[in-house]
């Protein structure tokens, strides 16, 4: 049972071509730190900003602000 | 490569809305390639200084996929190759800047969350684009 609903949780992870790889990336760079959670009836994988993650995020909003 | 680091963001930016003000630059406007890079540079305020490693792969592609159409001329007593839109690259300019049209409200939104309420007016490439081209 355990495992069926982890099995879930990595089908989720790998769904989306493209945002998934860019979380897996940013988990693995550590900007992300990403854990299991069980919210209502279901358990998923919960995503929080590092403090890493969080500089990264305003640095990438000062790019932005350059060219908007 | 770092997230944290400007030039990371910056590389990843410019790669896309080069593209977008190569098609911006010659829409409606024929002109060679030492123009565009100008044109473009104008346009992003400096935020962006497209080199030819950019421009001229870029052009490339779009000749290659009949977007874009050259042809050597005598500009200023010299033989240049002036570029421009092809009807179907005046569709992809087009397509393109809905595109990032449907993508600038929620980027507007992402990138004033981030940033103190001071920061926050646009001044770069997006708000001269929207000016008239001299």
């Amino acid at each position: 049972m355990g495992n069926k609903v982890q099995d879930v949780g990595r089908a989720v992870l790998n769904r989306d071509a493209t945002v998934y790889p860019a979380l897996r990336d940013l988990m693995d760079g550590g900007y992300l730190h990403c854990q299991e959670e069980v919210t209502g009836e279901q358990r998923e994988h919960v995503c929080r900003l590092t403090e890493k993650g969080k500089e990264a995020y305003v640095v990438a909003a000062r790019a932005w602000q350059q060219v908007r | 490569m770092e997230k944290q680091r400007d030039t990371y963001w910056e590389m990843l930016i410019n790669r896309s809305v080069q593209r977008f003000f190569l098609l911006w630059a010659l829409h409606g406007r024929p002109m060679h390639g030492y123009e565009l890079a100008r044109t473009i540079k104008n346009a992003c305020g400096g935020c962006c200084d497209p080199t030819d490693a950019m421009i001229y792969p870029a052009l490339r592609d779009l000749i290659e996929s009949g977007h874009v159409a050259c042809q050597e001329e005598t500009v200023g007593g010299r033989r240049r190759k002036v570029c421009r839109l092809t009807d179907q690259g005046e569709g992809a300019y087009r397509e393109a800047a809905g595109a990032w049209q449907r993508m600038l409200g929620p980027l507007n939104q992402a990138v004033d969350a981030a940033l103190q309420p001071s920061q926050r007016k646009a001044t770069g490439c997006m708000a001269a684009a929207k000016g008239d081209k001299k």
